[in-house]
C-alpha cells in the first residue's frame, strides 16, 4: 500500500509540473502581443518596453521559463495590472471565499445526492426514483449562470429571499481573519450576526451549485448502487436473514462507495469549474470571479496565478480521492 | 427409521416477466424432504432448480412471482407468512445456502471472520465476543488451517475452494434445520470438489443438517445422495431413492441423463435429440415429449401426475398411467 | 420456382442471423420501453430540423434589429420579445441552434479521430509510447474542464473558432483513455495473435481488427458529453471568449440581456432555457443510449 501511496505522489508531482508548463505555454508563448492587448496598440514605446522588462518578456524563452518555474516556487506571481496589488495577496483575499462556497456546496450535495441515489435504487422504477432521475438529469443539464440568474429574478427580486449578491452586506464588516472562512472566523470572533450575514450570503450561489452537484452525486450514487445491489454477496446477506437497512448500508452502500467517492473527487473539480460562472452571476469575491476578470483583461500575472492555483486544487482532490481508494477498498494491493 | 418430513413443496408454480414475454419457470412443483436426508436435485441448466430454491428462501424477486402452491417447512405454510416473520425466524436460523461462485458470495469489503460473525450475531442471542470464538472454532471444523489469519483476511484472498469452506462455516453457523447447497462444487477444481463434498456429508453427520443439493452433475449426486429428484424445463419429472434413479430411472428424460454419461464400456457419446425448450413458450401438456422417443398423442395434451412405480419411487409419466 | 428459393432463402438468412436479429429486436424493444430515451431523441430531432429549416423557420431575420423595438414584451408579432438592439428573440433562438450544433460536431471532430488515434497508438505499442501520451493526457486531465477551455480560448484569444479548438483540447483526454484500454484488452486476444501469424502488418491489424471494436464504447461516451460540450460553450460564451456580437450564440445572448434581467426577464431568460432544454435533450437520449447498451440489462431470464 505504501508504495501504491508513492507511486500516486510521484504522479501529482510531475502532474502538477506539467501543468505549470502548460499553463506558461498558453500564457507567454502563444499569445501573439500581450503586451499590446494590455496597453493598446498606439502605446508610447518607453512604456511598451518598460511593460516587456516587468514581464520578463524581453528574455529568451527558456529564461522565461526559468524565472517563471523560480516565481511558482516562492508562490511570486508578479503584481496584477489590474488590482495594482501582488497576485499572491489578491489570491489570499479570494481563494478562501471560494473554498467556502464550494465546500459549502458539497456538503449539500453530499448529503442529499447520496441519500436520493440510494432511495432511488432501492425504489427502483417506482415514483421516488423517476422523480428523482428527472430532477437530476435537469441538474447536469443546468447552465449554472442561468441558473443563478433564475435565482436572482425570482429568489431575490420577487420573493426577497436571498441577497442581490456579495459576500456580507454593505452594513457588515468582515470577521478578524483566520481562515479566510467567513462563517468558521465569525463563530471564533463570536460575532453572531456576522456569520448569519455571510451564511445568508452563500445561499444563492450555495444552492445553485449544490443543485448541480447534488445531480452529479446522485446519479452516480444510483447506478453504483444498482450494480452492487445485482452482486452475490447481496444475496448471501439476505440469505443471512439480516435486516433489509442492513443489507443496504453495511453491504450494498459500503462497496457502492468507492465510484461515490470518486465522484466527489470530480465534483470538486465541477465545484471549481462552477465557481467561475456562479461568482460572476452574484457578484461573489472569489477566485472564480478573480480569475474571469484577469482573463477578460490580460492581465497575465494574476491568469497565471488563478489557472497554478486551481489546478493545484483539482489536482490535490484528485490525490486525496485516489488515496481514499487504497483506505476504502482492500483489494488495492500494488 | 421413522422419516419425518422437513420440506413438502406443492404445485408450486413461478413466473418471470421479463422482455421477452412470461416465462414460465416453474410448472407446478412437488417435492417432499425428509429430516436428516441428503437430498439432490438434478436438472440442466434453466430447468427451474435455482428458482425452487430461490421459492424456498422466499427470496424470488422481480420480475419473479410466486403464483401458486404451498411450501411447508417444519409444519408451517410459508407462503402464507409474513415476509419479516421469515427473514427473522427461518431465513438464515433454520434454512441457510451456499452458492456456485463463493468468492463472488462474499462482501469483498469485510474481512472473512466478520462475515461469519455477522450470521451469528443476526440470528442467535450471543454477544460479539463468543461470536467471534465460535466464528474461529467454525473455520476449524471446516479443515481451514491457521482460522485466526484467514478470519482477518479479505475473500479476494481465499482460493475458491477455501472461500467455499467460509461460506459452509457461514451457512451452517447458525445450526440450520436445512442447507441448501445450489452448485456448490461446479465452479471448483475436481479435487477440491471431493474434498468439499465429503466435509458437507461430514458436517450433515454431525450437526443432522438436511441437505438439499442443486446440481446438474449426476456423478456428484450419485456419490452423495440419499434421495433424488429430476427437473425438466420447471416440471419435477421423477423423484426417488438413489440407486433406484441411477439403476432403475423411469421417466425417458433421467434415462436419457443417465445414458448420456460416457462410462467405459461404450465410446459411443449417446444424447438427447433436441434441446431444451423456451418457456415462455413451452410445449403444451408433458414439456418433453418434443424430445421423447416413447411419446404419445396423450403427452400432448394433459400434464401428467407423479405416479408411484415402486415403494419411494415416482415419476411423471404417461407411459406409467393405467 | 423462383418464389421458392428467394423463401428458402430469406428462412436460412434469418437463421443464419438469428442473434443479431434479436438483438436488434432487444434494442427496439428497449428503445420502445423507455419513454425518457425517446422523448430525448424527439427533442435531438426537432433540434436538428430547427437548425436546418431555420431560414424557412424564423418569422425575422435574426440580425435586423428594430431600434424602435427595443426590449419589447414578447407579443404576437415577436412571440418572446425583442432584445436590446431590438432583434426578434425567437428568431435568434432558431438560428442558436445551428451554432450550438455546429460546435458540439465541431468538437467531436476533432476529438474522436485525435482521442481514438492517440489511444489506438498508445494501447497497441504499449512502453513509453503509452507513458508520455498517458502523461500528457494526465496533465490536460488535472485542469478543471471550462478553466482549461477559457485558458486556451484567452491564448488564441475570444472567438467562436478558438472556443471550439480549446473545448477539443479538454476532452481527448476522455477519449484517447477510452479508446487505450479497448486496445489494451483486445491485443491480448487470440484472433489478433492469429492476424499477426497470417502475416498482417501492424497498421492493418489497428485499423481493420481493433479500430471497429473500439468505436461502441466511443460512440456511447460520445453521446453522453454532446450535451457537456453545449452547455461547456454556452459558458465560455456568456463570458465573453466564445462567440462575439452579433453571432445568436445562446450563452452570449444569456450575458447580454444580463443587464435587463429585472425588468425584462424574457431577454436572458428565454435563450438559457433552449440551452437546458438542448442539454437535457442530449442528456436524456445519452443516458438511454448508455442504459440499452449495458450489458446487465441485457440478461435474460434466469
Amino acid at each position: 500500500m505504501l508504495k501504491y501511496l508513492i507511486k500516486r505522489l510521484m504522479l501529482f508531482v510531475i502532474v502538477i509540473f506539467g501543468v505549470v508548463t502548460v499553463t506558461f505555454f498558453l500564457s507567454h508563448v502563444i499569445p501573439a502581443d500581450p503586451v499590446g492587448a494590455i496597453l493598446g496598440e498606439n502605446a508610447p514605446l518607453e512604456l511598451v518596453e518598460k511593460m516587456e522588462k516587468e514581464l520578463g518578456l524581453d528574455l529568451p524563452l527558456d529564461q522565461q521559463y526559468i524565472r517563471y518555474l523560480k516565481g511558482i516556487i516562492n508562490w511570486d506571481f508578479g503584481m496584477s495590472l489590474r488590482t495594482q496589488r501582488p497576485v499572491s495577496k489578491d489570491m489570499r483575499i479570494y481563494f478562501p471565499a471560494t473554498m467556502e462556497l464550494a465546500v459549502f456546496a458539497l456538503i449539500i450535495a453530499m448529503f442529499f445526492g447520496i441519500i436520493i441515489g440510494i432511495v432511488s435504487a432501492v425504489k427502483r422504477n417506482q415514483l421516488p426514483d423517476n422523480l428523482s432521475r428527472i430532477f437530476s438529469l435537469v441538474g447536469i443539464s443546468m447552465p449554472a449562470f442561468w441558473l443563478g440568474l433564475l435565482f436572482i429574478l425570482i429568489l431575490y427580486y420577487h420573493l426577497g429571499l436571498i441577497p442581490a449578491g456579495g459576500r456580507l452586506s454593505p452594513s457588515i464588516s468582515p470577521p478578524p481573519i483566520f481562515s479566510g472562512l467567513y462563517l468558521l472566523d465569525s463563530l471564533i470572533a463570536g460575532e453572531i450576526e456576522t456569520f448569519w450575514d455571510a451564511l445568508y450570503h452563500l445561499i444563492g450561489p450555495g444552492l445553485v451549485l449544490g443543485w448541480i452537484q447534488t445531480a452529479y452525486i446522485c446519479r452516480v450514487t444510483r447506478s453504483s448502487m444498482l450494480e452492487v445491489l445485482n452482486e452475490e454477496y447481496i444475496r448471501t446477506a439476505r440469505v443471512k436473514g439480516l435486516k433489509e437497512k442492513i443489507v443496504i448500508f453495511r453491504h450494498a452502500f459500503k462497496n457502492a462507495l468507492i465510484p461515490v467517492v470518486t465522484m466527489v473527487g470530480i465534483s470538486f473539480g465541477y465545484l471549481l469549474e462552477g465557481s467561475v460562472l456562479t461568482e460572476t452571476v452574484f457578484g461573489y469575491p472569489g477566485l472564480g470571479r478573480y480569475a474571469v476578470n484577469s482573463f477578460l483583461s490580460l492581465d497575465l500575472n494574476s491568469v497565471i496565478g488563478s489557472v497554478t492555483l486551481i489546478a493545484i486544487v483539482y489536482a490535490l482532490s484528485n490525490l486525496i480521492v485516489d488515496m481514499l481508494y487504497a483506505v476504502l477498498d482492500p483489494r488495492i494491493k500494488y | 427409521m421413522v422419516q419425518e418430513l422437513l420440506l413438502e413443496i406443492k404445485d408450486l408454480e413461478v413466473n418471470f416477466y421479463t422482455y421477452r414475454g412470461v416465462v414460465k419457470a416453474l410448472n407446478g412443483v412437488n417435492l417432499k424432504i425428509n429430516k436428516g436426508e441428503f437430498f439432490g436435485l438434478v436438472g440442466e441448466t434453466g430447468c427451474g432448480k435455482s428458482v425452487t430454491a430461490s421459492a424456498v428462501l422466499n427470496l424470488v424477486q422481480n420480475p419473479g412471482k410466486i403464483e401458486k402452491g404451498e411450501i411447508i417447512f417444519q409444519g408451517k405454510e410459508l407462503l402464507k407468512m409474513d415476509k419479516e416473520e421469515i427473514r427473522k425466524n427461518v431465513r438464515g436460523k433454520e434454512i441457510t445456502m451456499i452458492m456456485q461462485y463463493p468468492i463472488a458470495a462474499l462482501n469483498p469489503v469485510v474481512n472473512n471472520g466478520d462475515q461469519i460473525s455477522e450470521a451469528l450475531l443476526a440470528n442467535k442471542n450471543i454477544n460479539k465476543d463468543e461470536a467471534k470464538k465460535r466464528t474461529i472454532e467454525l473455520l476449524r471444523e471446516v479443515n481451514i488451517p491457521e482460522p485466526e489469519k484467514i478470519a482477518r483476511q479479505y475473500p479476494h484472498q481465499l482460493s475458491g475452494g477455501m472461500a467455499q469452506r467460509v461460506m459452509i462455516a457461514m451457512m451452517l453457523s447458525t445450526k440450520p434445520a436445512l442447507l441448501i447447497a445450489d452448485e456448490p462444487t461446479t465452479a471448483l477444481d475436481v479435487s477440491i470438489q471431493a474434498q468439499v463434498l465429503s466435509l458437507l456429508k461430514d458436517l450433515v453427520v454431525k450437526h443432522k443438517t438436511t441437505i438439499l443439493l442443486i446440481t446438474h452433475d449426476l456423478s456428484v449426486v450419485a456419490e452423495t445422495c440419499d434421495r433424488v429428484g429430476v427437473m425438466y424445463a420447471g416440471d419435477m419429472v421423477e423423484i426417488g431413492e438413489v440407486d433406484q434413479i441411477i439403476h432403475n430411472s423411469r421417466h425417458p428424460y433421467t434415462r436419457g441423463l443417465i445414458n448420456s454419461i460416457p462410462s467405459e464400456k461404450s465410446r459411443e457419446l449417446i444424447e438427447i435429440r433436441g434441446s431444451v425448450p423456451d418457456l415462455v413458450e413451452p410445449p403444451t401438456g408433458c414439456r418433453f415429449h418434443p424430445r421423447c422417443d416413447y411419446a404419445k398423442p396423450i403427452c400432448k395434451k394433459g400434464k401428467p401426475q407423479m405416479l408411484e412405480i415402486e415403494k419411494n419411487h415416482f415419476a411423471a409419466c404417461f407411459l406409467y398411467e393405467k | 420456382m423462383n418464389k421458392e428459393i428467394s423463401q428458402n432463402w430469406i428462412t436460412s438468412w434469418n437463421k443464419r442471423h438469428s442473434s443479431e436479429i434479436s438483438d436488434i429486436k432487444e434494442t427496439l424493444y428497449l428503445i420502445r420501453k423507455s419513454p425518457l430515451t425517446i422523448i430525448g431523441l424527439g427533442i435531438i430531432l426537432i433540434l436538428i430540423i430547427v437548425a436546418i429549416f431555420a431560414p424557412y423557420i424564423a418569422p425575422h431575420n435574426p440580425e435586423t434589429m428594430h431600434l424602435d423595438k427595443r426590449l419589447a414584451l414578447p407579443s404576437e408579432e415577436h412571440l418572446l420579445g425583442t432584445d436590446e438592439l431590438g432583434r426578434d428573440i425567437l428568431s435568434r433562438i432558431i438560428y442558436g441552434a445551428g451554432v450550438a450544433l455546429k460546435i458540439m460536431f465541431i468538437v467531436l471532430a476533432i476529438d474522436l479521430p485525435l482521442g481514438i488515434l492517440l489511444g489506438l497508438i498508445a494501447g497497441y505499442f504499449g512502453g513509453w509510447i503509452d507513458e508520455i501520451i498517458m502523461r500528457i493526457a494526465d496533465i490536460f486531465m488535472a485542469f478543471p474542464r471550462l478553466i482549461l477551455a477559457m485558458a486556451i480560448g484567452a491564448a488564441l484569444g475570444p472567438n467562436l473558432k478558438n472556443t471550439m479548438i480549446a473545448i477539443a483540447l479538454t476532452m481527448w483526454p476522455v477519449y484517447a483513455r477510452l479508446a487505450r484500454g479497448e486496445t489494451l484488452s483486445i491485443k491480448e486476444r487470440t484472433f489478433i495473435e492469429a492476424e499477426r501469424a497470417l502475416g498482417s502488418s501492424n497498421l492493418k491489424i489497428l485499423i481493420f481488427n481493433i479500430l471497429p471494436l473500439c468505436f461502441s464504447t466511443l460512440i456511447v461516451r460520445a453521446t453522453l458529453d454532446m450535451g457537456n460540450i453545449i452547455r461547456i460553450a454556452a459558458g465560455m460564451s456568456f463570458l465573453g471568449l466564445g462567440a462575439q456580437p452579433p453571432t445568436p450564440d445562446w450563452g452570449l445572448m444569456v450575458s447580454s440581456g444580463r443587464n435587463f434581467l429585472i425588468n425584462q426577464w424574457w431577454v436572458p431568460t428565454f435563450p438559457g432555457f433552449a440551452i437546458l432544454l438542448t442539454v437535457f435533450g442530449f442528456n436524456l437520449l445519452g443516458d438511454g443510449i448508455r442504459d440499452i447498451s449495458d450489458p446487465h440489462l441485457r440478461r435474460g431470464k434466469k
